[in-house]
């Protein structure tokens, strides 16, 4: 539902959160994975931010036709393909469903409305990113101990 | 970009450690590179080291404040440099009131992952 250019739908969604999320929202946002469906690959110009409302999508890295090799996973509440999207720049890496997935696909003006609208998104994204980085730097140190 | 909370004007001089990894977070505890440059690194075994070079214009430190605990790197002065500190109450301050300061902390963020993530392609 829109007026003159407000969604307020997707600023509910943004201010309450996932509880907020309705079929009509799904229907205009959602996206439904089956199990090993490449959502964004590797290279790609992006323009798109995903939350996962369901389900368990893993990053990749392609090591030849066909074969990924899996860096981490990302669950339900978790957001990915914020940074090409804030940068304009390539996807750096390939994410796959892992199981049957649903997602919200949102553009970068719509990914501003649900940051806008409530602090905690921002709060989450950072957060899951912190994570994502001590994770990556602790999988550095494993890489290093093993060679 | 308009700061909720404007912090406060620190010094560093080079050489000096800001803050060291499994430092737990305490006040000061986010800042904003305002001249020189400032290196985030953490050391492995065997004398394996991953550092990451910040410059003016860039935020270090939120990483931890957003997940609690302890530092997740160190942070050295690598020249004569000058940062605004903000305390937790004050970034949250920040990334609540302002929308710019907000996306700036996500780039950050994104950008440093972006990196480790190349680095772990590399290695494996």
């Amino acid at each position: 539902m829109t007026d003159e250019g407000y969604n307020f739908d997707l600023m509910k969604f943004g201010f309450e959160g996932e509880q907020a999320l309705t079929a009509e929202l799904f229907a205009k946002y959602g996206m439904t994975c089956a199990p090993r469906k490449i959502i964004i690959r590797e290279g790609d110009l992006g323009d798109e931010v995903y939350l996962i409302i369901s389900g368990r999508v893993v990053v990749t890295e392609r090591i030849r036709r066909g074969s990924y090799k899996v860096l981490s996973s990302l669950g339900p509440g978790e957001i990915f393909g914020e940074m090409a999207v804030l940068d304009s720049s390539r996807r750096s890496a390939t994410l796959i469903a892992a199981t049957t997935t649903k997602l919200l696909v949102l553009s970068k003006q719509d990914f501003g409305v649900i940051l806008k609208s409530h602090p905690r998104w921002t709060f989450r994204l950072l957060g899951a990113l912190a994570k994502r980085i001590h994770n990556g730097l602790d999988q550095i140190g494993e890489l290093h101990a093993a060679r | 970009m308009k700061l909720i909370e404007k912090g406060r004007v620190i010094d560093f001089r080079k050489g000096q450690t800001i803050y060291k990894t499994e430092h737990l977070v305490a006040d000061q505890c986010v800042y904003l590179i305002t001249d020189g440059e400032i290196e985030l690194s953490r050391s492995y075994s065997h004398n394996k080291k991953q550092a990451f070079l910040l410059h003016k214009g860039a935020l270090f430190g939120m990483m931890e404040v957003v997940s609690g605990g302890h530092r997740f790197t160190d942070a050295i002065a690598l020249t004569n440099a000058q940062a605004i500190g903000f305390t937790k109450e004050e970034f949250e301050k920040n990334v609540t009131g302002d929308l710019s300061f907000a996306l700036l902390c996500i780039r950050m963020m994104s950008s440093m992952l972006r990196e480790i993530n190349q680095r772990i392609k590399e290695l494996g």
